[in-house]
């Protein structure tokens, strides 16, 4: 699975054969679009960062960006086609009523934030209606995140009490229990993971977290968005709240 | 090394199977491009 970066919405095919070469393989499992508008931001860019030609949200963009994918899966029914499956990130309710209508090939697979105190219940409901799977990234509250993505009032998942001492009663980090709590969620975490990915995958297979524990852990949502997304916002945006419809 | 065929996996809409659990590979600020490389370069030959 790879994304379509957002500086290559209006070429599309030319980002995905670049990833099929960078990966060394036939096809992409799942293409995803990144983000649903083509605001670039430099890699590592401070939180302050404008892109000038950056516009709000567009049906009509987005639409035109995901066709180009559709054309992609398309190609497989004539000969080797180079995706199998739509993903899309980022969305809102919003966003996602604007566009489903318009789209050729449902999307598969959206990815969305999704830990312990950002669950999303609204818009994960409405992705399980619309057999859309919801494929969680930083499932673990991102401790890690960049620098300047922390602010003093973002909660710490992993270091609450109710995950604490669920991860104490069954002997292992309070991470192996967020990946529980959304596996049994029915999201599909992605955490990230460059050293340890084995006792991640243990964590699908090993004992599940008690009905109980799993309500506990639902009442730790409190909208904490910890990556804002500001370095998307276009001329004229009042705040990062926008981006998410909010 | 634990098999991932064990590893249980959700349905998609068309009846495709995808395993229920992911490897993020995001940029990090604090891991450099070829440490998330080579742990593509691992998750691929596990899952091939």
């Amino acid at each position: 699975m790879t994304k379509v970066w957002n500086d290559m919405h209006r070429d599309v095919q030319s980002s995905c054969l670049k990833s099929i070469q960078d990966l060394n393989c036939d096809y992409i499992d799942m293409l995803f679009i990144y983000w649903p508008f083509p605001n670039y931001h430099a890699p590592g860019c401070d939180v302050s960062s404008r892109n000038p030609d950056a516009k709000r949200f567009s049906a009509e963009e987005f639409t035109d960006t995901y066709r180009q994918i559709e054309e992609l899966v398309e190609e497989e029914l004539v000969e080797e086609g180079l995706v199998r499956h739509i993903g899309i990130s980022n969305m809102t309710i919003r966003k996602l009523d604007a566009v489903l209508g318009k789209l050729r090939i449902p999307p598969s697979a959206c990815e969305s934030k999704l830990h312990p105190t950002f669950q999303q219940k609204d818009l994960c409901s409405y992705l399980k209606e619309q057999n859309i799977l919801s494929i969680g990234y930083m499932p673990l509250g991102s401790p890690r995140r960049p620098e300047r993505d922390i602010l003093p009032e973002d909660v710490n998942d992993m270091q609450l009490p109710v995950l604490t001492r669920i991860a104490k009663a069954h002997l292992c980090h309070p991470a192996i229990i967020c990946l529980k709590w959304a596996l049994q969620k029915g999201h599909l975490p992605i955490p990230f993971s460059v050293h340890n990915y084995e006792a991640n995958l243990e964590a699908a297979v090993t004992e599940p977290l008690t009905e109980e524990e799993m309500a506990a852990i639902d009442t730790l949502e409190c909208g904490n968005r910890l990556v804002k997304g500001q370095v998307f916002l276009w001329p004229g945006a009042t705040d990062w709240h926008e981006l998410w419809d909010e | 090394m634990m098999d991932p065929k064990t590893v249980p996996s959700y349905q998609l809409y068309n009846g495709d199977r995808i395993p229920c659990i992911g490897m993020g590979t995001f940029g990090s600020d604090r891991v450099s491009p070829a440490e998330v490389a080579e742990a593509v370069s691992g998750g691929k030959i596990c899952s091939s």
